[in-house]
């Protein structure tokens, strides 16, 4: 659809949930003009229900013949959750202290739940933005044609002066990932940054992570450390392919941490404590050889062999991990202080 | 003595169809000085109401689960309409029952407002036939004028349409108002325009006029909408348009439409093969439009050209890329092409766009009449 395609990877054994992409994001461009409950970023403990809370069975994407299929409108009550208060100025007076509204969902509601029995409990972080798919639902849903991809690098983007504020679009993505903004009655997602991608920078949730865990590259770029791991080796996989949209962030899966332990605490050999098929359930039937391809690096490097693989997932140069082309101009110069110094010619 | 029997005959023939479709879809706008203040404004008991039967939007089919879901519960629907015209200005008021009142929230965004709309042709007249009532169409564009009920109170906002998708925002003069009678659980919605305003004039004796409806507790907005078909207001003041009258009146006569039950025959083994009815569905969705409501939303004569000249008018059906061929290889990126066969349309090298649907111009007139009847039958409403 688009001539060429950016994509970013994310590796979810390196995310450590602590959302400075949440809030590089949010400080970028979510913080005002009734944006202020979105997170075109945000990162949610799975398993576990998201954000907006239950996204996973609302519906969207395209069916198994390619057809568009219904969705929801996710609630802001109900499923994206508004900020509470509470009685701090009562409690001088001797009030007990309780929230001014019952707190029911919020972003991130279910931070650390997971699933299982202790001690064989499990959890990991799965930092979500815009996919910026190949097939958009959001796009296809949009009766009025008001959301593009952009030729150069498949950005999905929504044209604020077609956009009737119909919210097809909402009900059409299956990751939840466009929002209505009530104030301007009108449609709003993650842009990838586009406009710091055109100066050949990283989205800013890529650039602040300080797990190092994104990579931000075009799909055809054979040097780019994620055409590497997507198309090279291979393990880094989308979210819900299922979904049938072609989505364009990818996931190195989580490895399965420490073994689970039997009744006397002794650990189990052979044991996974995150079940593969629910690993399955989120990135497909490719998370088994590509968990095996991560292993077999591993026991590689064990060994005092080189692996170019952990040596990119370790992520030694931040610099490498994005590869923008540079805009052809450079940006004017800034000027400090409203006074040039003379320049003497001796 | 045959001869003028005969002629006279024909006479109240001609006189019966007239009448029959007077009766049915034209309404007259009451003569006043000045229009009326607002929707209770008592000027209004004046004017005589007319009530007219609308239906769910069928033609194209979106994606919302619970404005779908709501589809299938569909029972007949009416509104009533008055109108009023003063040398410059026409003032339409519609009402229609609503047991719930339903705003557009400032903070949810699962919220959906009540709304009403009415549209005119940009051009009408002579022998020129009316734009598709979905907005218009490519040739012959509309101007919609939309109230919808938000929190902050009703929002008016004009539009152009030329079909489906079109809808874009223009500047046509409006003075909206939009008032919940909770007692008679009633919305009133009265819009007054100038009648010649800017390219488009309305000083004709028949003025078409479509309208819409929006049930925001059915999560109705955009293409989930209850419609009219053109309907008529007789301006007093100015002549009625003969080749017009002709034109839209056809299947008011009592010889124009035939038997229902053959033209159901009929469609059924010809029609269905790519269009849809709320009883019947045998194509693939989208694969043409939905006929379920169109009894309800078109004139006899729409339906009647349709079958005989499809190109003449070209319904868009929504975005391409709802539909993907998978059977045909991804590009480098990894998406699939558009399946193509959900387009209703096709361009020829000369640019010029056709309609998939060939012309059935080899029916019989009599035909035509029976599967007119029977498509006239079709309300939307699940039996």
């Amino acid at each position: 659809m688009s001539k060429r395609q950016l994509a970013m990877v994310m590796d979810l054994n390196k995310c450590i949930g602590c959302q400075t992409c949440t809030v590089a994001c949010k400080t970028q461009w979510t913080n005002r003009n009734g944006r202020e409950y979105m997170y075109w970023n945000n990162v949610e403990t799975k398993p576990g229900a998201g954000y907006p809370r239950g996204w996973e069975s609302m519906g969207g994407g395209f069916d198994s013949t390619g057809r568009l299929a219904d969705g929801q409108v996710p609630s802001r009550t109900g499923d994206y959750g508004v900020p509470w208060d509470y009685n701090h100025d009562e409690l001088v007076r001797g009030a007990a202290f309780e929230p001014q509204s019952e707190p029911r969902v919020g972003p991130n509601w279910d931070e650390d739940v997971g699933a299982g029995e202790f001690p064989n409990s499990y959890e990991f972080y799965l930092p979500r933005i815009c996919n910026h798919c190949s097939n958009p639902g959001c796009l296809a849903a949009c009766p009025r044609g008001a959301i593009f991809k952009r030729d150069q690098d498949g950005i999905v983007l929504v044209d604020l002066a077609r956009c009737e504020g119909y919210k097809y679009c909402i009900a059409g993505c299956p990751y939840k990932k466009i929002y209505f903004n009530p104030k301007l009655s009108k449609s709003e997602k993650c842009i990838f940054c586009f406009p710091r991608i055109e100066k050949g920078l990283p989205p800013a949730c890529a650039q602040q992570c300080v797990g190092r865990i994104r990579f931000v590259g075009f799909l055809d770029d054979e040097e780019g450390q994620v055409y590497k791991l997507v198309t090279k080796y291979k393990v880094a996989l989308p979210l819900h392919p299922d979904a049938g949209t072609g989505p364009n962030v990818y996931y190195v899966p989580p490895m399965s941490g420490p073994k689970k332990f039997d009744k006397t605490g002794k650990p189990i050999e052979g044991s996974e404590r995150i079940p593969l098929e629910y690993l399955e359930s989120l990135f497909g039937k490719d998370v088994k050889p590509a968990l095996d391809t991560l292993h077999a690096e591993v026991e590689r490097r064990k060994r005092g062999e080189r692996s170019e693989l952990l040596d990119l997932l370790i992520a030694f140069k931040q610099e490498e991990m994005f590869r923008l082309p540079k805009p052809a101009q450079p940006a004017p110069q800034k000027t400090t202080g409203a006074f040039k110094l003379p320049v003497i010619q001796g | 003595m045959r001869e003028t029997l005969l002629f006279s005959l024909l006479a109240a023939f001609a006189a019966s169809a007239n009448e029959r479709f007077f009766a049915a879809e034209v309404m007259d706008a009451l003569e006043v000085k000045t229009v009326p203040a607002g929707p209770r404004d008592p000027v209004w008991k004046e004017a005589h109401p007319k009530t007219h039967a609308c239906a769910a939007q069928r033609s194209v089919r979106l994606n919302d689960k619970a404005a779908n879901a709501e589809l299938g519960r569909d029972v007949p629907t009416t509104f009533s309409v008055r109108a009023a015209a003063t040398d410059t200005e026409l003032a339409v008021l519609v009402e229609w029952k609503d047991p719930s009142k339903s705003m557009v929230s400032k903070l949810e965004t699962a919220s959906f407002g009540d709304a009403a709309a009415i549209e005119f042709p940009l051009k009408f007249g002579g022998a020129l036939r009316l734009p598709h009532v979905g907005m218009g169409d490519d040739a012959l564009p509309v101007a919609v004028y939309l109230e919808r009920a938000t929190e902050e109170g009703p929002v008016t906002s004009t539009f152009v349409g030329g079909g489906f998708g079109s809808l874009t925002r223009a500047r046509f003069t409006v003075r909206g108002a939009m008032d919940y009678d909770a007692e008679h659980e009633t919305w009133r919605a009265m819009f007054v325009r100038p009648l010649v305003d800017g390219d488009s004039a309305l000083t004709q004796g028949l003025v078409p006029v479509g309208f819409a409806f929006w049930e925001g507790g059915r999560s109705e907005r955009g293409g989930n909408k209850y419609i009219s078909s053109w309907k008529f207001i007789r301006l007093s003041k100015y002549r009625v348009d003969e080749a017009l009258l002709a034109r839209v009146s056809w299947g008011y006569g009592l010889g124009d439409l035939g038997d229902p039950i053959k033209g159901k025959q009929l469609f059924e083994v010809v029609c269905m093969a790519c269009h849809w009815t709320e009883q019947k569905r045998i194509a693939p969705v989208g694969l043409a439009p939905d006929l379920s409501g169109i009894g309800t939303y078109q004139l006899p004569a729409y339906i009647k050209e349709s079958i005989l000249t499809p190109s003449e008018v070209i319904v868009h059906n929504l975005h391409l890329n709802r539909v993907y061929d998978k059977s045909a290889a991804k590009d480098k990126n990894g998406a699939y092409p558009n399946q193509t066969l959900y387009s209703w349309f096709s361009v020829g090298p000369d640019g010029k766009r056709a309609s998939k649907m060939p012309p059935f111009a080899h029916f019989t007139p009599q035909e035509v009449g029976e599967i007119v009847a029977y498509l006239k039958t079709l309300d939307g409403v699940l039996r």
